[in-house]
């Protein structure tokens, strides 16, 4: 139940940011987000410096895993979408690889958790995770990219499920800047 | 002003040396912070070179000619915040980022989408380096965020009954103050 509302959050964050991106553009867009990323570390060094806050609280209780620093998704979302929108080639794509990872590996979380074919490369991965991410990636980006769209996800599931020891945060947002130069 | 007006793109990097010798002085997560500033020294030239964007340089007297996406400074300067991240450190090390970011644009060398650009590089390439010195059995994973409070918690209260008096932890001590009843009986 905490993974479906965190993957709920994570696609309903995604495309928040993708549209206020789309809508501020690059420049207003990375201001955006860099405020947003100071306001991130504080929280999370108050969170563990003791400071509690209710609203904060609850969100963490619901939706956040078991990790060694709160709010570090949250944190390494908001990275990926820097790093995604500073080194695509255009906003639009930025936007595209943005949706992309946010419906894509939510979709792959929520499968993948209930597959029992596990990938021979990445045991903790299953083909139902990586086809879900393909299909529901695909069937959002086709609207933007066309055709070209297939591509690019299909190389992005590839991506997810290999076992690199980096967030995926990282890794996806990382390749899909990367691809805007070459699609 | 005229001390503001006369620093050099030299001076500010005396400020980030002297940031990083305090960084690797007082922040518990010194190799993390190393490897991710050996990380970045390829790593941001790299970028610089290949989106290519121009610096605004207006009010700025001697313009550095590389490119200014993503800008350097605040990378470092953020790789030492996110590295003093859950210290009291941090409280010194985040103002002095965010004044080392906003000093670059206020001079014109850089747009502010280029520091927002570095800073999250930064702190990246932070969670990057620690990541990988975990994965190679460099550094162990940090302790869970609850459990590292609940014991310094205890540690706590451990000091503030030894500056009581009351030597035993809270614990040990109710499980003393039991053992009397059970000799009256």
């Amino acid at each position: 139940m905490k993974e479906l509302y965190r993957k709920l959050f994570h696609i309903t964050f995604g495309a928040v940011i993708a549209g206020g991106i789309w809508v501020l553009g690059r420049d207003d867009g990375l201001a955006a987000l860099f405020v947003a990323l100071i306001a991130g570390l504080v929280l999370i060094q108050w969170k563990l410096s003791g400071f509690e806050e209710k609203v904060i609280d609850f969100f963490l209780s619901k939706m956040e895993r078991k990790v060694t620093i709160p709010g570090i998704g949250a944190l390494m979302f908001l990275l990926g979408a820097i790093l995604a929108l500073s080194l695509s080639k255009t906003v639009g794509f930025a936007v595209v690889v943005l949706l992309v990872f946010a419906f894509g590996d939510g979709a792959s979380t929520l499968v993948g958790i209930k597959g029992s074919h596990r990938i021979f490369y990445n045991p903790r991965k299953t083909w139902e995770g990586s086809l879900a991410f393909f299909f529901t990636a695909s069937a959002v980006s086709v609207f933007f990219l066309g055709p070209i769209a297939l591509l690019l996800c299909f190389i992005l599931a590839i991506v997810e499920s290999l076992p690199i020891p980096f967030d995926d945060n990282f890794t996806i947002t990382l390749a899909g800047a990367a691809l805007s130069y070459v699609l | 002003m005229s001390l503001v007006a006369g620093a050099s793109s030299a001076d500010l990097y005396l400020v980030l040396a002297c940031l990083g010798f305090a960084a690797l002085l007082f922040c518990h997560n010194r190799r993390a912070i190393f490897l991710a500033l050996l990380l970045a020294t390829p790593t941001i030239p790299l970028l610089k070179n290949a989106i290519n964007e121009d610096r605004p340089c207006e009010g700025w007297l001697t313009c550095p000619e590389d490119s200014g996406m993503p800008s350097g400074h605040s990378a470092i300067a953020f790789i030492f915040a996110a590295g003093s991240l859950g210290s009291p450190s941090f409280w010194f090390f985040f103002p002095a980022a965010l004044v080392v970011g906003f000093s670059r644009t206020y001079w014109g060398a850089h747009s502010m989408a280029q520091v927002a650009s570095g800073a999250g590089l930064g702190v990246a390439l932070f969670f990057i380096s620690e990541e990988l010195l975990i994965y190679f059995g460099a550094i162990k994973r940090r302790t869970h965020w609850k459990v590292k409070r609940f014991v310094k918690k205890r540690i706590l209260a451990m000091r503030k009954a030894k500056k009581s008096g009351n030597v035993m932890p809270a614990k040990q001590s109710s499980r003393q103050a039991k053992a009397p009843v059970v000799k009256r009986r």
